[in-house]
């Protein structure tokens, strides 16, 4: 059998480079060795977000009173919770499944391994493809510091909610766990080799997470020791230290690769050996994000199509906590670095109607923009609907929009998001002193 | 102890000074919710800002009376920010490795002169 395209691994790199492929009119074959979706959809993104929506419903439901609603008791059966979860997750995947299909991809079930530049082998069925890209995404980190710890994918299993959990790390994934188990009612340590949580973020936005969990009652435990980690009467641990790229499905040796394993790829996304391509959370250097993995799935097959596509990629990062908390461009380490010229918009949302209204936690919108050129160059968020406001910021700073650019345009009242005219007349104040 | 017109005191020991904010600045802004800071090792200049205070009222920048490099900061006070509004002169927020300090900072009569025209 010959294809055009033969992907490897059916999570959001892999099934969004197979449907650009078909735009393309490319004959595409899409090899899933598990389950389509890949990490985001069985085990990462929606799982996670289920879990933080059904914690957020019972800690809202718990703090009502100020609203006048009070709850003699609230109870949840986690089992029936995980099997909505399962149900929610079959039923993306079983239309992701038929989306492809229609299309017309040729998806085949089975690990699949490159033999030949052009030649993938699958279920001892040999298939034949002009240009291969590897999608395999990545796994959980090998890395174990605590004997009897859990993964992130055995926490979204969970039969019972613990007393008393700690979580070991300080990433997005430990963020996100420590606020689903704290709303669930857990008691929630985090422990940390650092003296910070989510050291690669915005400062400001790292210590104002670490004020809102203590507030909440989550322990930070920093500059811990190997020892530490393993101390303490906990009913679970929860090891959260990273992944590494899955490198199953191919010779890794015969390509370049970095010092944690991942491919090395060109501009183009080609790795070390013509017409094999990577994308997503194997490649070097991953941000382990979705949305960065379609992005390059829909660039790799404009690049085979001789339609390349390498200007910067703006993305938002976004931790799904209460409230929530967004990051796009720069921040102002980096603006120092990089010797930008840059200012500072910080505006809290004490009087933003719609914040006051949903929550009592602290919520900002802070901007960084060039002084001289006026762009916007970040924006760093915590507040209610922040992953979507972020969007706005994405907008901005891909077209190289300007602090006069967005002031103009005139946002709905009441929104959370009108705050950000606030924090551009606090830019346009500094910036031209008026 | 000095104080600057933009309602920082400096308190200096040798070529070590520590920073706050005044008690007339922690009063204009009312609860203080929250405080950014620079970072240890940050190097600072004289009228540059080493973060901000975030009250119920507004966001403030924090401007510095010294030149120099942050050596230590004071975690309480991040931890529980309101702590200014309770003792703001005896609630450090940097200590710096000083090089060069403003010219400008008044002494307490001063400052004290100096507030009364505002």
């Amino acid at each position: 059998m010959k294809y055009d395209i033969a992907v490897i691994g059916g999570g959001p790199a892999g099934y969004t480079a197979a449907l650009e492929a078909i735009k393309y009119g490319y004959s595409v074959v899409l090899f899933e060795k598990d389950l389509l979706g890949g990490t985001c959809l069985n085990r990462g993104c929606v799982p996670t977000k289920y879990l933080s929506h059904v914690s957020e419903m019972i800690y809202k439901v718990k703090n009502a009173e100020r609203y006048g609603i009070t709850v003699d008791t609230v109870n949840i059966d986690i089992k029936k919770t995980i099997e909505h979860e399962q149900t929610i997750i079959t039923k993306l995947r079983n239309n992701l499944e038929e989306l492809l299909k229609n299309k017309g991809i040729e998806i085949i079930y089975g690990e699949a391994s490159v033999v030949g530049d052009k030649l993938v082998k699958c279920n001892d069925q040999e298939f034949v493809a002009d240009n291969i890209v590897i999608a395999t995404g990545s796994k959980q980190s090998d890395i174990k510091l605590v004997q009897e710890s859990i993964t992130s994918d055995e926490a979204l299993l969970l039969s019972t909610i613990p007393k008393n959990i700690k979580i070991v790390g300080g990433g997005v994934v430990a963020i996100e766990f420590a606020n689903i188990f704290n709303q669930l009612g857990s008691n929630v340590t985090i422990a940390i080799r650092g003296d910070r949580i989510l050291r690669k973020w915005d400062k400001e936005l790292s210590v104002s997470i670490t004020q809102t969990f203590k507030k909440k009652g989550i322990k930070i435990e920093t500059k811990c020791s190997f020892e530490d980690f393993n101390e303490g009467e906990y009913d679970c641990i929860l090891s959260a230290v990273g992944r590494d790229p899955e490198l199953c499905g191919f010779d890794a040796d015969v390509f370049e690769r970095d010092s944690n394993g991942a491919l090395v790829v060109n501009k183009d996304n080609c790795t070390s050996k013509n017409n094999i391509y990577a994308i997503g959370d194997v490649v070097s250097g991953s941000s382990m994000l979705a949305h960065i993995a379609m992005e390059q799935g829909r660039r790799v097959i404009h690049a085979i199509a001789g339609e390349q596509d390498n200007s910067d990629i703006v993305i938002a990062k976004c931790i799904y906590i209460s409230p929530e908390v967004a990051s796009v461009g720069f921040t102002e380490l980096e603006a120092r670095e990089k010797k930008i010229n840059y200012i500072v918009g910080k505006v809290n949302m004490i009087s933003n109607a719609r914040t006051v209204i949903s929550t009592e936690d602290r919520s900002f919108i802070k901007v960084l923009a060039d002084r001289d050129t006026r762009r916007i160059i970040g924006a760093h968020l915590m507040c209610e609907g922040a992953s979507d406001i972020a969007s706005e910021f994405v907008v901005v700073m891909k077209n190289g929009l300007t602090i006069d650019d967005v002031k103009s345009s005139v946002h709905p009242h009441p929104s959370f998001s009108e705050t950000i005219m606030d924090v551009m007349d606090e830019l346009l104040e500094k910036v031209d002193g008026v | 102890m000095l104080f600057s017109k933009n309602h920082v005191w400096l308190d200096i020991d040798g070529d070590i000074g520590k920073i706050g904010i005044t008690d007339y600045a922690q009063k204009k802004l009312g609860n203080i919710l929250f405080l950014n800071v620079s970072d240890i090792d940050d190097e600072i200049e004289i009228g540059s800002t080493f973060g901000d205070v975030e009250s119920i009222k507004s966001v403030s920048e924090l401007f510095s009376p010294v030149t120099g490099k942050i050596i230590a900061i004071n975690e309480d006070i991040i931890d529980e920010p309101d702590i200014i509004n309770e003792d703001a002169n005896g609630s450090w927020i940097v200590e710096v490795e000083i090089s060069s300090i403003s010219e400008d900072l008044l002494n307490d009569a001063d400052y004290k002169e100096y507030i009364e025209t505002l």
